[in-house]
């Protein structure tokens, strides 16, 4: 199941509300909010929600030992059970590719079983909670396991399940201790339709929109006249950054419907003046996890480029299981050493063209995402030759779409926006004609929408 | 927030909506516009269902009418006709045989004469069961409460296949319901009744026929296919009631034939050595039921060589002359009217 669609916020969503404050007793929350999010899950193959189980045993299993945080062998043997069946799902048959590959052998049938593998939406995510959950009992910032529901409720909570936010155990234990006692009150309802409102609305309209303009042109990179090159560029710039951001703000609304206050996942990254800042503001919680858990246990700054290639290279390959993911992991790592190297000189430049000059890397990192090696230099090649009689190229209503998008992704603060309208009170009509307004469009082309992107990840 | 201004438009759309899907839409084939011709493909089912019902444009009595889905479709009637014959063809894409009964009958009950009635059976291997979404609003209402009355008092619907109809009549109820919010079947609605003032939905298909059919682009170079890989998940009880229904109505109609649609050879010449138990049993019962009630019901070929060479869209579309070709043989034998029913 997925957010945009009917079923789940005309009827998934409204039962569980009512099933959770006006059904079932308080003190039965948990457990109704964990059945609920394993249904959720379990729509998509019930051999996935098998596997999710499966992993939450384990590692609840191998952290319950008393001695745990003082076994190397403890920690390595708890997360090597998520780590393999994420290496199962994602890059069993990306492995036996490469190897293929290096050693020139065909031995495909021997591994055609796994040809047909499905890839369990967010494996990447949950398996990557249950790491940071298993090193922190590890390193003692939690001194014993929680009860085992409360712990299979902060991996598999169905706002953050299949995309994230990937949140510390500490970050919720909060608020999922107090859900016998929560109360959502008025100003969480608001909070909530906001968040939940302008994410789809970020998702459906703007992301499935660029989805739309950009696929005659993503289509053919060989063949497309150079600003019909550039489009793709950055109209895909703009399209991967409102599918996420838009999943992530109805993440943290749904959050809010049950008490949990999700940290936001983006700062407004197209606005960061460099690659590092970039990363302090693009899919927040990756960012930290990757910090705290492997960049730190490296080493930190003491051997700093060859942690940050250690690190890009590993989240490039979080993201996908292709040499054009490790590429363009190496890429960021690239632009980061880099940038590190030139901060004093720019430094220097005027803020408007450090955001620029980032925003323009950036983009044409986001190719590597979208292609192969072969149709990105393609397309690379068509931005660089003149067009031809039959070079494909965007129509004006394609750069409406585009523009449009451009501002409010650089005009508009969604956040700040619904913040600002909990303090409103008369003029509150026009906010709420407005909210009920970009619902209403957005559930008329909520039928045409599309996954999102962050779910193969 | 002030919540009756959130939903105020919401109220507004939705009422906007059921005004422009509701209202009486004018039939493309009464009328014979292009521009409506072209643009009933981009309607939704229950739409074109409403539009082949309502319209004009034939004579009646009507010397033969072919029901059925997007196979039939295709299906030019006068293919199928002797000479100074009349006909029409009422298939409509992604409907099953639930709906083409309840067409027949409301045509019948509307006081159309129908001479020779042939309805499309989809093949035992690959059922499309759908729950019909049409006639609109209260009249379906009342006609699927009267479905689960039956369920709760034949002695052949047993309750799993009760809750199974009810569960898909409540998934395709959902359906339609979310199709007053679909911004595309708005629209389509709007620029079918509103021709020279809205620009229409691109599609790709051809536009309708007057005579009912739907042109398609037939396959000019013998192919291969895939086997089925899905099955329809048929409901025994409520397909015996509706053949009952049929034969309700086989009093007012000269002749009504049930053709269970071939299979492409490919997979048609597996189903003979690999048969499946649903294709065996609903054959079967399709087989004793019609005896039973004295349908004139013919099952698909299995010798697995319905046509050659292939020129089949995918596994259940033959070409349309083939097709017609097929049925014009079947409705002129009259031979066949007993050996047909030998599975």
């Amino acid at each position: 199941m997925i957010f945009n669609e009917f079923r789940f916020l005309f009827v998934f969503l409204p039962i569980i509300l009512v099933g959770c404050y006006w059904i079932v007793p308080a003190r039965y929350r948990r457990e109704l909010l964990l059945a609920a999010s394993l249904v959720f899950y379990g729509l998509s193959g019930l051999e996935h929600v098998t596997a999710l189980i499966a992993g939450l045993i384990w590692v609840y299993v191998w952290t319950s030992n008393n001695k745990f945080e003082e076994s190397n062998f403890r920690l390595a043997s708890a997360i090597i059970g998520p780590l393999a069946a994420l290496f199962y799902y994602k890059y069993m048959s990306f492995a036996v590719e490469t190897i293929q590959q290096i050693s020139g052998e065909e031995f495909t049938s021997r591994f055609s079983i796994f040809e047909n593998v499905l890839l369990p939406a967010g494996i990447s995510f949950f398996t990557f909670q249950m790491i940071a959950f298993a090193i922190d009992r590890y390193r003692g910032d939690l001194p014993a396991n929680p009860p085992f529901r409360t712990f299979a409720l902060y991996i598999c909570f169905f706002p953050q399940l299949v995309a994230g936010p990937i949140l510390r155990f500490s970050a919720v234990s909060a608020a999922i201790g107090g859900l016998e006692k929560f109360c959502p009150k008025r100003a969480d309802f608001d909070a909530a339709l906001g968040y939940i409102v302008f994410g789809l609305a970020a998702k459906v309209l703007l992301a499935d929109g660029l989805a739309d303009a950009l696929g005659p042109f993503s289509a053919q990179p060989e063949n497309l006249s150079r600003d019909g090159a550039l489009f793709v560029i950055f109209a895909y710039s703009f399209q991967i950054y409102f599918d996420f951001y838009g999943y992530s703000l109805v993440a943290i609304g749904l959050g809010r419907l049950f008490g949990f206050e999700f940290p936001d996942n983006f700062l407004r990254p197209y606005e960061a003046r460099n690659p590092r800042d970039f990363w302090r503001r693009w899919h927040v919680s990756l960012s930290y996890w990757i910090r705290d858990y492997l960049y730190l246990s490296l080493g930190g700054n003491r051997s700093y480029i060859r942690n940050i290639i250690i690190v890009f290279a590993v989240c490039g390959l979080w993201h996908g299981a292709g040499w054009n993911f490790v590429v363009w992991g190496l890429y960021h790592a690239g632009l980061v050493a880099g940038y590190a190297s030139i901060a004093r000189w720019w430094d220097k430049m005027p803020a408007f063209q450090q955001r620029f000059l980032n925003f323009v890397l950036i983009s044409i990192g986001w190719l590597l995402f979208q292609y192969n090696f072969t149709d990105a230099f393609a397309l690379l090649e068509s931005l660089a030759r003149p067009a031809t009689m039959t070079s494909a190229g965007p129509m004006l209503w394609d750069w409406g779409v585009f523009v449009l998008a451009g501002v409010i992704c650089f005009a508009l603060n969604i956040e700040k926006t619904i913040t600002w309208s909990a303090g409103l009170r008369n003029g509150s009509v026009y906010y709420s004609g407005t909210l009920g307004l970009v619902f209403v469009v957005t559930l008329a082309f909520l039928e045409s929408s599309q996954t999102f992107i962050y779910f193969r990840f | 927030m002030t919540y009756k201004w959130f939903f105020a438009p919401l109220l507004a759309f939705f009422v906007f909506s059921i005004w422009g899907q509701s209202a009486e839409i004018p039939s493309a084939f009464s009328i014979g516009g292009d521009a409506q011709l072209h643009r009933l493909s981009t309607l939704p089912v229950s739409a074109v269902l409403q539009v082949k019902f309502s319209q004009e444009n034939v004579q009646y009595p009507m010397d033969i009418a072919l029901f059925g889905n997007s196979i039939s479709l295709p299906v030019v009637p006068s293919e199928l006709l002797m000479s100074g014959q009349n006909a029409f063809n009422f298939a409509v894409p992604g409907t099953s045989f639930q709906s083409s009964v309840t067409l027949l009958q409301s045509l019948l009950e509307e006081g159309r004469q129908i001479k020779l009635a042939i309805i499309q059976v989809d093949n035992f291997e690959a059922i499309n069961v759908e729950q019909s979404p049409w006639p609109r609003g209260p009249v379906r209402m009342g006609l699927l409460i009267s479905r689960i009355a039956s369920g709760l008092t034949e002695p052949r619907i047993g309750p799993d296949e009760l809750l199974r109809m009810v569960w898909r009549s409540i998934k395709s109820e959902a359906i339609i319901f979310a199709g007053f919010f679909n911004i595309q079947k708005i629209w389509a609605y709007l620029a079918y009744r509103f021709p020279n003032w809205l620009p229409s939905i691109p599609t790709s298909t051809l536009p309708y026929s007057v005579d009912g059919s739907l042109p398609r682009l037939e396959i000019t170079v013998p192919r291969t296919h895939e086997l089925l890989s899905s099955h329809g998940a048929m409901l025994p009880g409520y397909f015996a009631k509706d053949l009952g229904r049929v034969a309700q109505l086989s009093t007012m109609v000269d002749r009504i034939v049930l053709v269970e649609m071939p299979l492409e050879p490919t997979s048609a010449a597996y189903y003979v050595y690999n048969p499946t138990l649903q294709g065996a049993q609903f054959r079967g019962m399709f087989s004793r039921i019609c005896n039973q009630l004295d349908l004139e019901c013919h099952v698909a070929p299995i010798s697995g060589d319905p046509g050659q060479p292939n020129f089949w869209a995918d596994e259940t579309h033959p070409s349309a002359q083939w097709l017609a070709a097929y049925l014009r043989q079947i409705i002129l034998s009259e031979a066949s009217r007993k050996r047909a029913l030998q599975p």
